[in-house]
């Protein structure tokens, strides 16, 4: 059964366009070949299955779930306990599609880890799945979820004086971990435990009693008279991840506990903060509060909210319920500037007890616990660091954290996680984000790298309660002009392709068109976005907007987003896809997409998220408001080529939230004629010659070799590069000892002293 | 051949099952008529009618062939040209694996 599950989640498109239709093919052989495992029956057919023998229960109509044997659970929205299942659905299933009446779900093995890690026992979920189901629940089901969660908790992952523990009341079920080769490698035999025991020479099991003697002499003894029993034994902290993912469903199958005590922890040192009287968390914010703290203890986990919908204050009452030192990992240094403004905008924390770490400001909080917010990079950095932030690091790495925040924990690659965790010790962790997709399928790796989904908002559900914008997509289809489409099919072009297409003039036009009609019409503020930067350039000169791409300093950036938010006069902003994440420009409620990367539906989510959050008075969005849509986003698509492919797919993951969307075809409206940019064929093939003559490295900045296949473009781009794009500053930034180099480049600085940080190494003893 | 422009006589047009956003009809069993100033040369052809970038897809084919397989006679405008009679399932079938490469199918 688990199998069959895993075969379904393995069916996303990672295939180059080339073969990507025969992958498909074969993977549903694969599944297919699964089912018949599944059921020994062998008589169902490809994708048609016979559900007529199911029993219905007598007054099923009142009842909201459709359960299937392989896992499946479709959820009637319109039912009158709709609420109720939801709230029990998402704690125990993978949504997989939530269109307005219809609900999706799957049950999979990590769906149940995290539901039974919130403290749902295996007999609740079956009974209350079996109320709330039309037909007698399969057996197969049933079946399924005992053997799911059959060996939850029965293994404790804790953190102890910054070692890491694996505990268990069980001797027996350690002695089975420890035969693993993984974890058996991951063990630290520490040697004074061995002097200390009895039984100095022993086999494993005696060797695990006196291992566990030997910390319980360590342990506080009020914690020692209560864990009598628990045995346990130390694995080496950069093993950690493996360890786990060893002990995932997939593996052996002991998912780890983890949970944090902080109310008696007593090691470490209180954080005198609390929430602001006036910070009012919303229905949706409290019940993924409440299943991080569901039984008194802080678990780890991932909580998913859209963008817009609060995620910081979700973040922050984590960090002031558990009162401990915190700290709080961004992408960029803004979001860093907007995370710290958020902690002291919510809550009571002193200014003294935050700082910020990135390579501007290097601040260290006075006291014994504090909210450290730094970025990522800064954390994972590898090079050689200033002495100061150096110390900085060093003070992280040994402290011991009551909660580690991260967010938009979809971004970072994962060897940067990976890195990031290895290096900080917490007792808890918890990510936020707004889309829980990647491309290169390492979502799954968040499982173990940091903890189940915790809770999931529904994003219909919270446009109806007026939480976040009604938004009406938009898919703008521009045919190819001539002369394009015409190079645009030569193969001398294959590495322009994207810039003749994002180029193309009836896309300029429409683009034209639809920020006029905006600025005019309604007077919104309208964000453009493209990826290429070749075409970004050209659309912001000719329509003479201002831009903010990954090369414009932070000052002028800072007054670009100013005049944006500010002046009358500055209603479109140009955004490469520094703009995707984190730059917080709630004003702007129209969105038009001119390029984008591939086929990336997070992206796509990324890109919504921006003007998702609410704006007007608030009974106006409720439904039934005064207005039916209030933030617009368009995605500018050429026909007949290969954007297409892209943004269909770019745009499954906001269908699967349940967003429908447009296509518009009649943009520019034919009247519309000189009015617009690029109406005359010469000024179309004047462009045209720019875009041709144009290098390579400049068009084709966001591209690479059109033969490789998409997976592989993916990879290659979400990767370092990407990173720090997206963080503004191509790495140099980042880079401390480059920062005064740069400064010195602008002149401002060229006076002042040098600071011994930037000197060359040969000449740091020399001053020292 | 003349410089005069040549006569088309043919079917009524046959709508091509091929997709939605574009149209591609061929006049089946067309004959172009070059009039010279003495004698008329008549050739048996195809007329097809598409929209502009359809247009440009099927020159481009037509170029990408060895000059031998070349098949288009005479491109008449934007949107229509006089091909070679025997063509006609080669271009649908090129336009149809061209436009599966633009499609996205989401898996099930």
């Amino acid at each position: 059964m688990g199998h069959g599950d895993k075969g379904r989640h393995s069916k996303k498109p990672k295939f180059g366009k080339e073969d990507y239709k025969k992958a498909f093919e074969e993977d549903d052989v694969y599944h297919l070949d699964d089912l018949d495992d599944d059921d020994r029956n062998g008589d169902k057919e490809g994708g048609k299955r016979d559900f007529s023998k199911l029993e219905l229960k007598p007054d099923h109509a009142n009842r909201p779930l459709w359960a299937c044997a392989d896992g499946r659970i479709f959820l009637e929205t319109f039912s009158p306990l709709y609420k109720q299942a939801y709230d029990f659905l998402i704690a125990i299933a993978e949504p997989v599609c939530r269109p307005e009446s219809m609900h999706e779900y799957n049950l999979t093995p990590h769906s149940l880890y995290a539901a039974v890690s919130v403290g749902l026992e295996t007999e609740t979920i079956i009974a209350v799945l079996s109320k709330l189901s039309k037909a007698k629940l399969p057996k197969e089901m049933i079946d399924f979820i005992y053997a799911s969660t059959a060996n939850y908790g029965k293994v404790k992952l804790v953190l102890k004086k910054n070692r890491y523990l694996v505990e268990s009341p069980f001797p027996e079920v350690l002695q089975k971990l420890l035969k693993d080769e993984v974890i058996g490698k991951a063990r630290i035999s520490s040697e004074d435990s061995r002097g200390n025991g009895e039984f100095t020479i022993s086999k494993t099991a005696c060797e695990l009693r006196s291992h566990h003697e030997g910390l319980l002499n360590e342990a506080e003894a009020a914690a020692a008279a209560e864990e009598r029993e628990t045995h346990s034994f130390e694995i080496d902290p950069s093993q950690v991840e493996n360890v786990k993912q060893r002990c995932l469903p997939n593996a052996l199958n002991y998912p780890m506990l983890e949970e944090y005590d902080f109310r008696n922890d007593t090691i470490n040192p209180d954080l005198d903060m609390e929430l602001k009287p006036q910070a009012q968390p919303r229905p949706y914010q409290e019940k993924s509060l409440s299943k991080m703290f569901g039984n008194g203890r802080a678990r780890s986990g991932i909580i998913v909210l859209p963008c817009g919908a609060g995620k910081s204050l979700v973040g922050v009452s984590a960090a002031s319920r558990i009162r401990k030192s915190c700290l709080c990992l961004a992408t960029n240094a803004v979001s860093v500037d907007q995370w710290a403004f958020q902690f002291k905008l919510w809550s009571t924390i002193r200014d003294d007890q935050i700082c910020r770490f990135t390579s501007d400001s290097k601040e260290r909080f006075r006291g014994n616990a504090g909210v450290v917010v730094t970025t990522y990079n800064m954390v994972a950095f590898g090079g050689k660091r200033s002495e100061e932030s150096e110390k900085i690091i060093e003070e992280i790495r040994n402290r011991e954290w009551g909660l580690l925040l991260m967010d938009e924990v979809h971004v970072v690659p994962a060897h940067m996680f990976r890195k990031v965790i290895s290096l900080t010790k917490s007792h808890c962790k918890l990510g936020l984000t707004a889309t829980l997709v990647r491309e290169d399928e390492r979502i799954t790796d968040l499982n173990f790298l940091i903890g189940p989904k915790l809770y999931e908002a529904n994003w219909l559900d919270l446009v109806k309660g007026g939480f976040i914008a009604n938004v009406q997509c938009a898919e703008v289809w521009c045919p190819m002009t001539k002369e394009f489409f015409a190079e645009y099919l030569k193969k001398e072009n294959s590495k322009k392709k994207q810039a003749l297409y994002v180029m193309n003039p009836n896309k300029f036009r429409a683009c034209e068109f639809l920020i006029r009609f905006h600025e005019q019409q309604r007077g919104d503020k309208i964000i453009v976005f493209a990826d290429n930067l070749f075409a970004l350039t050209e659309y912001a000169m000719k329509l003479r907007k201002p831009m903010i791409y990954g090369a414009t300093s932070h000052i002028e950036r800072t007054k670009i987003l100013e005049a944006f938010k500010t002046s009358r006069d500055v209603n479109t902003v140009f955004l490469s896809k520094v703009g995707d994440n984190s730059i917080d420009i709630p004003e702007a409620n129209v969105i038009i997409q001119i390029s984008s990367h591939a086929g990336s539906r997070r992206q796509e989510a990324q890109r919504l998220g921006r003007i998702l959050r609410a704006k007007g008075k608030h009974q106006d969005r409720m439904a039934g408001g005064k207005e039916e849509y209030n933030a617009f986003f368009y995605s500018l698509v050429s026909t007949d080529t290969q954007e297409m492919y892209y943004s269909t797919k770019r745009q499954q993951f906001l269908i699967d939230q349940g967003y429908s969307f447009k296509v518009i075809t009649s943009l520019p409206p034919a009247d519309a004629g000189a009015d617009l940019s690029y109406h005359r064929l010469d000024d179309q093939l004047a462009l045209l010659g720019k875009v041709l003559n144009a290098g390579d490295d400049m068009v084709g900045l966001e591209q690479l070799e059109d033969d490789a296949d998409q997976i592989a473009l993916d990879k290659a781009r979400r990767s370092m590069g990407s990173m720090s794009a997206m963080s503004g500053a191509n790495g140099m930034v980042y880079m401390e000892y480059s920062t005064g180099r740069k400064l010195a480049g602008q002149g401002q600085l060229k006076s002042k002293p040098k600071d011994p940080a930037k000197r060359h190494h040969l000449f740091k003893k020399r001053f020292a | 051949m003349s410089s005069k422009p040549p006569v088309l006589v043919g079917r009524l047009p046959q709508q091509s099952p091929g997709g939605t956003d574009f149209q591609l009809n061929l006049f089946r069993c067309c004959l172009r008529v070059d009039v010279f100033d003495i004698m008329v040369n008549a050739i048996k052809g195809l007329f097809i009618s598409c929209d502009v970038p359809m247009a440009q897809f099927i020159i481009n084919y037509n170029a990408s062939l060895p000059t031998s397989h070349r098949f288009i006679i005479h491109i008449l405008d934007n949107t229509h040209m006089f091909v070679q009679p025997h063509v006609a399932d080669m271009i649908q079938n090129a336009i149809s694996e061209f436009r599966d490469q633009i499609s996205y199918e989401k898996p099930t």
